[in-house]
């Protein structure tokens, strides 16, 4: 995942002239801000790619990550001494996800309690190739072995909600959500009171729009459409 | 919690016949605890004991106190004894080499491991197509003496990029993705077992949905169940579960050892959502040893009626113990 730098790098390189970092909410800067907030101070076990490692730096939060060289074994996991700082488990998206980080999680969930957060809880990553494994998916691995949910930092949770308020000050009344996931992006908007826009570029065809409990506002086939209109294009 | 437990793609088991199934089920009010006074007729009452391994004859590599003996016990006695277990990665061979080194002989016709119920089931489906298998030895052995064709991915590497993944995916028409027990469990594997779970008639198996297992610390660690949940939540699909407490487990080993007389039979374990469910949900008795992963409170606590077990005691000596 990347930075909020990087996708309003990203951004910037397509043509947008008016984003800067500020505007980006990424679930890896909702979690390190929600922990912040809350007055975490201890460290925190990361299960997740390099993007959310580079948030909570940055964000000040102290973090231990398994990765290469020092990844546990299954007998490792087993007879490593948990370290009594760690007072909270973090999960996102993680392509080098392994028995060793799933088993020390598990630990420290089930022997020291630890609070058990994630960025979010997608089932599948569709790319324009193929369809993978979400980061859900691979949190159910740690969430059916401890037997208990996540906290979920990303849409459809309030907590990006909170976060969201608490640094834009937006009005939810004045204000629409744009996405193409039904369960993540309308729901999200849906329930915290703001517009939801359902745009048909992405995950979502209208079958599923029709067999769906989760109902839109608006919907249009794509982004564009709403300078177009807007412009009598 | 959640076990899937029916196929729904090749209709290995219908609804009118899990109905049936269901009405002759095990419904106990209060466990009876074991003690001197009903041991005898407890004993005398069963011909036959089917016992669960990990948590009640050992835990890991340690047998538990008086397990064997027990067993020798009850096989002078004249009992018949039957190893049932949801461990997916040994073969029916290591296990039985494993029952000698510990002092107990049984033969191979024995022993159910939830690796060798997984090939037998697809063999009683008749499937003669390609596994794509995500899980350990045990399984494998298994699927190769039962002629089942099947790959597995070992090394995979860490792709930086998506699409890299599904590039060195093989290109090979896939009847079944069978999922056991897999310590060395990477994205690629469970990406790659979503790929081929997107063809309509590929079936999505599993030897068992244990959750988690008991650590040589005490603790728990990530089970089968956790690893199959991966699969589950990115297919959408609910596998079919051949292990504990499954019917496909019971229907498996009867049809081996013949029918047995249910009033006659018990069957001992440490877990209440597979153990006990299981002789519940297929209609005889059970024993619930404390010296697994259930304690007392646990047991008293449950919701399930079908998770509720007929008798309870501390450990499996006490049966030679009290009589």
């Amino acid at each position: 995942m990347k930075t909020r730098a990087e996708y309003a790098q990203k951004l910037k390189d397509l043509g947008d002239d008016h984003v800067s970092e500020d505007d980006v909410f990424t679930s890896s800067y909702t979690i390190a801000s929600f922990l912040n907030d809350s007055g975490f101070s201890e460290t925190v076990y990361l299960i997740g790619s390099s993007g959310l490692a580079k948030e909570f730096e940055k964000q000040g939060i102290k973090y231990i990550k398994h990765d290469g060289e020092n990844s546990l074994s299954v007998d490792g996991v087993q007879s490593v001494a948990l370290d009594d700082n760690i007072k909270a488990v973090v999960m996102g998206n993680d392509r080098a996800i392994d028995f060793g980080k799933i088993g020390f999680a598990t630990r420290l969930i089930l022997e020291k309690n630890c609070d058990f957060y994630a960025t979010n809880l997608d089932s599948t990553w569709v790319t324009p190739t193929c369809i993978l494994p979400g980061t859900g998916s691979l949190v159910s691995w740690l969430s059916t072995a401890v037997g208990r949910q996540p906290i979920v930092a990303g849409k459809p949770s309030n907590v990006i909600y909170e976060i969201l308020v608490s640094r834009t000050g937006l009005n939810p009344q004045r204000t629409c959500m744009v996405g193409d996931r039904l369960d993540t992006d309308i729901l999200f908007g849906n329930s915290n009171e703001m517009k939801s826009m359902l745009v048909m570029t992405g995950v979502t065809n209208e079958e599923e729009l029709q067999g769906s409990k989760i109902v839109p506002q608006f919907k249009t086939f794509c982004l564009g459409d709403i300078k177009r209109f807007a412009t009598n294009q | 919690g959640n076990i899937m437990m029916f196929g729904l793609r090749k209709g290995y088991l219908n609804k009118t016949k899990l109905k049936k199934r269901m009405n002759r089920s095990y419904h106990t009010a209060v466990p009876h605890i074991l003690s001197s006074r009903n041991i005898r007729q407890f004993i005398d009452g069963k011909d036959t004991f089917m016992f669960d391994c990990d948590g009640v004859l050992w835990k890991s590599n340690n047998l538990i106190e008086g397990s064997i003996e027990t067993l020798n016990y009850l096989k002078d006695m004249g009992k018949r004894i039957i190893f049932v277990t949801n461990n997916s990665t040994k073969s029916l061979t290591k296990y039985q080499q494993r029952f000698l080194d510990f002092g107990f002989e049984c033969d191979r016709e024995d022993i159910f491991s939830s690796s060798y119920a997984t090939a037998a089931y697809l063999q009683s489906i008749n499937f003669k197509e390609k596994v794509f298998l995500i899980g350990a030895s045990g399984i494998e052995e298994e699927l190769s003496l039962h002629g089942i064709d099947y790959f597995k991915l070992d090394k995979t590497p860490y792709y930086k990029y998506s699409d890299q993944i599904i590039d060195d995916i093989p290109d090979i028409e896939v009847g079944a993705v069978v999922m056991g027990l897999d310590i060395n469990l990477t994205y690629s594997k469970i990406a790659t077992g979503l790929h081929y779970l997107r063809n309509k008639n590929c079936i999505f198996v599993v030897s068992n949905l244990d959750y988690a297992l008991p650590s040589i610390n005490g603790s728990l660690i990530p089970g089968a169940g956790s690893m199959a949940s991966m699969l589950q939540c990115a297919s959408g699909m609910d596998p079919v579960l051949v292990g504990k407490p499954g019917p496909i487990f019971y229907d498996i080993i009867t049809s081996k050892i013949g029918n047995i007389d249910k009033d006659r039979t018990c069957m001992v374990g440490d877990r209440l959502d597979t153990d006990i469910h299981f002789a519940n949900l297929n209609g005889f008795d059970s024993l619930l040893v404390l010296s697994g992963v259930t304690s007392e409170k646990e047991m008293r606590k449950t919701k399930h009626p079908l998770n509720s077990p007929t008798y309870y005691t501390r450990t499996l000596h006490d049966i030679m113990k009290f009589s």
